[in-house]
């Protein structure tokens, strides 16, 4: 709940500040009030000073009203000594005080006054005001303070509850999944809704992560049944080969049975190498014998070499140079991503079928004219270990492609499957596009 | 030959030692790395095979002492599957030549033949032109003739033959051949050595109706000239 929690806090932090305002703002009134006070009693006292001066003391020219009154000591002795000024009385004046001065008109309940005394007439007058107004007045200023205050919390803390419970439900779903994910359910999603706030966007990141996990996750579950597969064969073979070599006498049979074991163990080496070589090139150690590479040159080397072979097993062989491009790479490892390309062309394909080499300024690829594959197909060829053929019964440990792949990556190239351009088959092409490359 | 083995897995140092000694070399075997600097700085070898991952000194230090202390005995590097940092690692320490566990015996012996120092002393890498009986090939030309007629030899197929010819007498295996005429370290699945050697046969040794490179059954190939 750490985001009702921010709310409440925000919330507190309000209150105080709103609390310290009000206090502000009661003093600052409460300040003003008196000046203003004071500044009319002093005009007051004048007014009725200078009554006083020409008509005498007649306490009904002076008819009381709420809040002021006005008493006249005719007393020379007392005027003389009498201090001048305004002067603030806090709580009620005392009843003998309201009789002997024979006020009127007045209300004793009324607390705080501000008197202000002075002489008139060679006697001493004395006016007096009520507080009672501005008191209330600066009093009402806090109350209305908190009473805003406790409106806008209240309100302020359901909008916070709701928004965090929002929030929270989002949290609640992002940790559930990821519970789920550590238990192994890795197909699970936050699937958040598409506000687009913070935690949509951290959803969709954690979604996308979880997709690609789950990806990397399959490839290499499958990779290791179908290289567990893959290796099953030839060592039952390899197993099959040296109990018949043990249980026979006849050393021609003995030593034809240990010949194709360790033809076995041979093709077991081979799967492993492959394997190893993937293993090798993701960690991305090659790019330090990068070097700069003519790619006609790497094409004109494959052809020399593969266009008997090629020719002897009884396929067309050609050399497309549509361009030229030098790139910065290892020549033996492209050569072995066009040498395996050249291969999974012989070994998917029916003699008569032409393969090419192409090169041209944007990379290098093998194309072939025979049945190609399903669109489908194109994005999954390249994982490890996967062969179209399920039944699995053509040679081939189906590591050829992914380590095509592998170099392809090792040299930030991105692979491209395609129909043969060049054929009225459907065929395949398999290019390999660099992403840097200098044309001249 | 007297060659040195540095290898400290038993079954395997066994293997190789029993071997070598029954086509005739005298085979030193250690299996820790500091034992063989010793020896390999106080005796005297034709050939030093180094393990990578000995105890006490790995064979690449060793490797590196003995290059170091200028001992220029032609060295075979052993090193794990698929480990190409390893082998360049090796060749860049002064290695002669290396071979990836695991291997075939008959590969380790053409090599280590290959690496030996009598043998290799023959040779003259600078030369421009080899002579092997009746057949002749220039090298600055890349011209070749058998007796006296001229052999119309592409690129590779005129570097499989050099290749044969400056290792007259000693086997060359597939992969041997593959890293010296192709400058591959790896096994392309499909027959590139035997597809080059059958169509070299049928232009060096047909018109003339004799046999002049013959085929080591599951090894590789020997050049009789």
């Amino acid at each position: 709940m750490s985001s009702l929690r921010q709310t409440i806090g925000l919330l507190v932090c309000l209150l105080a500040l709103q609390l310290l305002g009000a206090m502000a703002a009661s003093t600052i009134i409460h300040v003003e009030f008196s000046n203003q006070i004071k500044d009319e009693l002093s005009k007051r006292f004048k007014v009725v000073a200078s009554e006083v001066e020409m008509n005498g003391f007649r306490p009904e020219d002076f008819p009381s009203y709420r809040g002021e009154v006005v008493f006249f000591q005719a007393d020379e002795t007392s005027a003389a000594t009498a201090p001048e000024g305004i002067f603030e009385v806090r709580g009620a004046i005392e009843d003998d005080l309201w009789e002997e001065n024979k006020l009127f008109g007045t209300n004793p309940d009324w607390d705080d006054w501000y008197f202000f005394v002075g002489e008139a007439a060679g006697s001493v007058l004395v006016i007096g005001t009520n507080l009672a107004y501005s008191s209330l007045f600066s009093g009402l200023i806090p109350n209305v303070f908190i009473a805003v205050g406790v409106c806008i919390s209240v309100i302020a803390l359901a909008i916070g509850f709701a928004m965090s419970r929002r929030a929270q439900n989002k949290l609640d779903r992002m940790s559930t999944v990821l519970a789920e994910i550590g238990r192994g359910n890795l197909h699970q999603r936050v699937a958040l809704s598409t506000d687009r706030d913070d935690l949509d966007d951290l959803a969709q990141d954690i979604d996308n992560t979880l997709e690609h996990l789950e990806v990397l996750f399959n490839q290499t579950k499958n990779l290791a049944v179908n290289i567990a597969h893959d290796l099953k064969t030839p060592l039952a073979r390899l197993r099959l080969r040296l109990e018949n070599a043990l249980l026979d006498t006849d050393p021609d049979i003995v030593a034809q049975n240990v010949e194709l074991a360790l033809k076995q163990a041979d093709h077991v080496i081979a799967v492993f190498e492959a394997f190893l070589r993937i293993a090798r090139l993701e960690t991305g150690t090659a790019k330090k014998r990068f070097a700069d590479v003519d790619l006609v040159a790497v094409a004109k080397e494959i052809a020399s070499t593969f266009a008997p072979v090629v020719e002897d097993a009884g396929y067309g062989f050609e050399l497309r140079i549509n361009g030229r491009a030098r790139i910065k790479g290892d020549a033996v490892l492209l050569t072995q991503m066009l040498s395996n390309l050249i291969e999974n062309a012989i070994r998917h394909t029916d003699p008569g079928t032409v393969i090419s080499v192409v090169v041209d300024y944007a990379g290098v690829g093998v194309a072939d004219t025979g049945k190609g594959i399903p669109d489908d197909a194109y994005e999954q060829v390249v994982k490890p270990s996967v062969r179209l053929d399920a039944s699995r019964t053509k040679p081939g440990a189906g590591l050829g492609l992914a380590l095509v792949k592998s170099i392809a990556d090792a040299h930030e190239a991105t692979l491209e499957l395609t129909e043969n351009p060049w054929s009225e088959e459907r065929g395949l092409f398999v290019f390999a596009r660099f992403r840097e490359v200098w044309t001249t | 030959m007297q060659i040195l083995l540095l290898e400290d897995d038993p079954e395997i140092g066994d293997w190789i030692q029993c071997g070598l000694k029954r086509s005739g070399q005298v085979v030193d075997w250690f299996s820790n790395g500091r034992e063989a600097l010793i020896a390999a700085t106080t005796s005297d070898y034709d050939v030093v095979i180094l393990d990578r991952m000995v105890p006490e000194l790995d064979g690449l230090s060793v490797l590196k002492t003995m290059r170091s202390a200028r001992i220029e005995t032609p060295v075979l590097f052993l090193t794990a599957l698929g480990d190409v940092e390893d082998r360049v690692e090796g060749l860049e320490a002064g290695a002669d030549d290396y071979l990836a566990k695991p291997f075939a015996f008959s590969e380790l012996e053409a090599r280590v033949a290959a690496l030996g120092r009598r043998a290799n002393r023959k040779l003259t890498t600078d030369a421009v032109s080899l002579s092997s009986k009746d057949i002749h090939l220039d090298l600055l030309k890349q011209k070749c003739t058998r007796r006296g007629v001229a052999v119309d030899l592409n690129t590779k197929e005129f570097r499989l033959l050099e290749a044969f010819m400056r290792s007259k007498g000693r086997i060359l295996t597939r992969n041997m051949l593959l890293e010296k005429v192709w400058g591959l370290n790896f096994d392309p699945t499909t027959s590139v050595v035997e597809t080059h050697v059958s169509r070299l046969r049928s232009k060096i040794e047909k018109p003339f109706g004799d046999q002049v490179i013959k085929t080591v059954r599951g090894t590789g190939y020997l050049f009789e000239g």
